[in-house]
């Protein structure tokens, strides 16, 4: 039986893992509620992040104004992405699916090439411990699972109370009748995936520090943001946010009392379980 | 404006097509500039410039990981290995014939390398097998080279290939052995580390396991207690959540197997848990990281095959083997001052040089002199010098163990110093195989 501060430690630890990979599958959600878009290339985008903030901290000794450089870049290249090369696929999961796994494969080679295959490390932006119960936690982990909340309500603030937010949850809702009630929805689906990369990309750079940065080092994001938003309901926001706290929290305690990998296969088993009995998700209605 | 859009997904979908082409044609396209120049004379006979060699190319199929996990280290192994056939070729080839690479992308994958191998041998053709640093690449092609009769030099160390049905007559490591490299470890330890209750922690997979239980088996038959155990997925970003909870009261010191990402988060996972433990790694854990940058860093020790630093080694022909495959002193990339993920790049080196000296010593002509550069080549004697400037060393006939030494490293300061010289003596096992007997070979009849 595991001590009660390791298994208090996993939990917390879990948790705050969740919130960031609630920012990147919150993301993944948004692209799929308004396009239909399967993006097999999120982890990458989270992986382009957290590159970015490398090369932040390499010139300006701080990761800090990467939270803001890498959301903007990313964001404002994904813009084009979506109207160019994923628009003619929207609508058609399984073609979005091929076409973003190409992405991903663009990206994971473009970085190689010109970054290299050797994994970087970022220190973290500030360097304390907090003694939480008896556990000695680094405190960047908490100060990254506060800012990834903060990101979270503001972006339930643009969602929920702003006119672009109406109009995206109208596009998700009801496309044809918000394009007839003259939304344009083509604009709204343009700026939804620059947000959903954006979110990924500030994952990217939280976990920076946390989790080195590799070429390949989304796809296991990639992995549990499917589980995710698969658990929570594709497109549905508020299940996509509980899943991942869910779930993160529920693997950081399995990994008490199970080997990590077990823990995974919980994790999978409950996935598949939904997925046999809710096949819209836990939390659709 | 609507006729330049609708002319715009078009050409937006071509540039991606091209990009795709462009990535996956890159795999195979020598890097623009991976070689340095041959040294004018490598031979010390007085400089005269040796003939160009002529005739049919001598090939080796050449495995390499350029993509995949394990990039970095292939990047590493193509220097080296390009680097060499120049130089080789420059000295006149292989008893007067050129050394050709012909060189496939295993992608670290052996469900990749293990076709390739074979179309390499069946449809290209080559003399001999060369490469991959993942073990699991060398586990799917040493079959394969059993089968089709063809000399293969893994370059990968870590699997066990003296081990019964792990490898075969056909195939040759230079590097040492998960096994010899957790005795000279333990050596160490025992020497000069004042620390008597250990635990290990490695990645899981087969790597890893051979060095657990390797030190457990090992450390227990010396009196060393091992205390605990710890197994954790490759590629683990997040060790902290592993280490919790799992060093026990007393451990002093922990043996760990990991490399790349999951050596960083491990160190500092352990930083933050047990700062004050001895911490001592498998083969190359410190290859390619930024040095002066690992948090809590110094202290921690690791064996290495051959040093990343040249003050290590202190030879001219370390000197040589550097300035010709552009790896400097602190063993960064000459060119770019990036480090260099260099693992066991060195003994693609040596497995060209070697084939070249045993070619030449056994007579062989073509494949059909297999036999007799097999037999040759177990019981040869590689000198010290430009072609082998780890030092000397020769491989077991029994087994094929790669009989050298070691160095243990230790980082202060940002800097790898040596901490002891293992003597290949320390390290060495007695044979649980005999190939020569069990797999004898037509010439020898």
């Amino acid at each position: 039986m595991p001590e009660t501060s390791t298994i208090f430690f996993l939990l917390v630890d879990g948790l705050i893992w969740g919130c960031i990979v609630a920012l990147i599958a919150l993301g993944l959600s948004l692209i799929f509620g308004i396009m239909n878009i399967i993006n097999m290339a999120h982890g990458d985008l989270f992986m382009l992040g957290a590159v970015i903030s490398v090369l932040v901290f390499d010139r300006l000794g701080s990761i800090w104004p990467a939270l803001l450089i890498a959301p903007l870049i990313l964001g404002i290249v994904a813009l084009p992405t979506e109207r160019y090369v994923l628009r003619p696929f929207e609508q058609k999961p399984l073609n979005t699916l091929i076409a973003t796994l190409g992405l991903s494969f663009i990206i994971q080679q473009l970085v190689l090439m010109t970054w290299g295959g050797r994994p970087r490390r970022v220190p973290a932006p500030v360097e304390f411990t907090v003694d939480l119960f008896g556990v000695v936690f680094p405190g960047y982990r908490l100060v990254a699972g506060g800012l990834g909340l903060v990101l979270l309500g503001l972006l339930w603030l643009v969602v929920y109370k702003t006119s672009f937010g109406v109009k995206l949850r109208a596009t998700i809702d009801q496309p044809e009748v918000a394009d007839a009630m003259g939304i344009d929805t083509s604009r709204i689906r343009m700026l939804t995936f620059g947000l959903g990369v954006a979110l990924a990309a500030a994952g990217g750079v939280l976990a920076a520090p946390i989790r080195n940065v590799f070429f390949l080092m989304g796809f296991d994001v990639m992995l549990m943001s499917f589980i995710v938003v698969i658990v929570g309901g594709l497109g549905n926001l508020l299940g996509t946010l509980v899943a991942a706290l869910v779930l993160s929290g529920t693997e950081g305690f399995l990994s008490a009392f199970l080997a990590p990998v077990s823990a995974r296969i919980v994790i999978l088993i409950l996935m598949a379980a939904v997925v046999v009995f809710r096949p819209r998700g836990l939390f659709s209605s | 404006m609507d006729w330049l859009r609708r002319s715009m997904r078009p050409l937006a979908l071509l540039l991606v097509i091209a990009l795709l082409a462009a990535c996956g044609n890159g795999a195979s396209e020598e890097p623009a500039d991976t070689t340095a120049a041959a040294p004018s004379d490598t031979t010390g006979d007085g400089g005269e410039t040796p003939a160009e060699p002529t005739g049919e190319p001598i090939k080796v199929g050449f495995l390499v990981d350029q993509t995949g996990a394990l990039a970095a280290y292939g990047y590493a192994h193509e220097l080296v290995g390009r680097a060499a056939v120049e130089t080789i070729n420059a000295q006149g080839g292989v008893n007067g014939r050129p050394l050709e690479l012909v060189i496939e992308d295993t992608e670290s994958d052996p469900s990749v390398a293990a076709p390739k191998a074979r179309r390499l041998v069946e449809s290209e053709g080559v003399d001999f097998l060369l490469g991959s640093n993942t073990s699991a690449v060398v586990g799917a092609v040493v079959p394969i080279a059993e089968e089709l009769e063809t000399v293969y030099f893994p370059t990968a160390g870590g699997a066990l290939l003296t081990e019964p049905g792990k490898g075969n007559r056909y195939v040759f490591d230079f590097n040492t052995n998960v096994k010899q490299e957790v005795r000279g470890v333990l050596s160490f330890i025992d020497s000069q580390l004042d620390a008597d209750t250990w635990m290990t922690a490695v990645v899981d997979y087969s790597w890893g396991w051979d060095n657990e239980q390797t030190f457990v088996e090992e450390a227990e038959a010396m009196g060393i207690e091992v205390a605990n155990t710890l197994r954790v997925p490759l590629g683990e970003a997040n060790w902290l959540a592993h280490l919790q909870g799992q060093i026990p009261e007393g451990v002093e010191g922990i043996y760990f197997a990991n490399f790349g990402t999951d050596f960083l988060s491990f160190i500092e996972a352990l930083g933050t848990l047990a700062p004050d433990i001895e911490r001592i790694g498998a083969n190359y854990v410190l290859s390619g990281q930024d040095l002066g940058a690992i948090p809590n860093g110094d202290g921690i020790h690791a064996i290495a095959g051959y040093p990343q630093f040249s003050s290590a080694i202190d030879s001219e022909w370390d000197r040589q083997f550097r300035e010709i495959t552009g790896i400097d002193e602190f063993g960064a990339e000459a060119s770019t001052g990036e480090p260099l993920v260099s693992s066991y790049h060195w003994s693609t080196w040596e497995a060209l040089w070697g084939i070249k000296e045993v070619i030449e010593a056994s007579g062989w002509e073509s494949k059909d002199d297999t036999c007799e550069f097999i037999t040759t080549l177990e019981g040869f004697q590689f000198e010290e010098g430009l072609a082998h400037p780890e030092g000397p060393k020769h491989f077991r006939p029994e087994d094929h163990l790669s009989v050298k030494g070691a160095w243990i490293e230790v980082l202060e300061g940002g800097e790898l110093q040596i901490a002891a010289r293992i003597d290949a003596e320390d390290m060495v096992y007695d044979p649980v195989v005999n190939y020569p007997e069990d797999q004898p070979l037509d010439c020898e009849s």
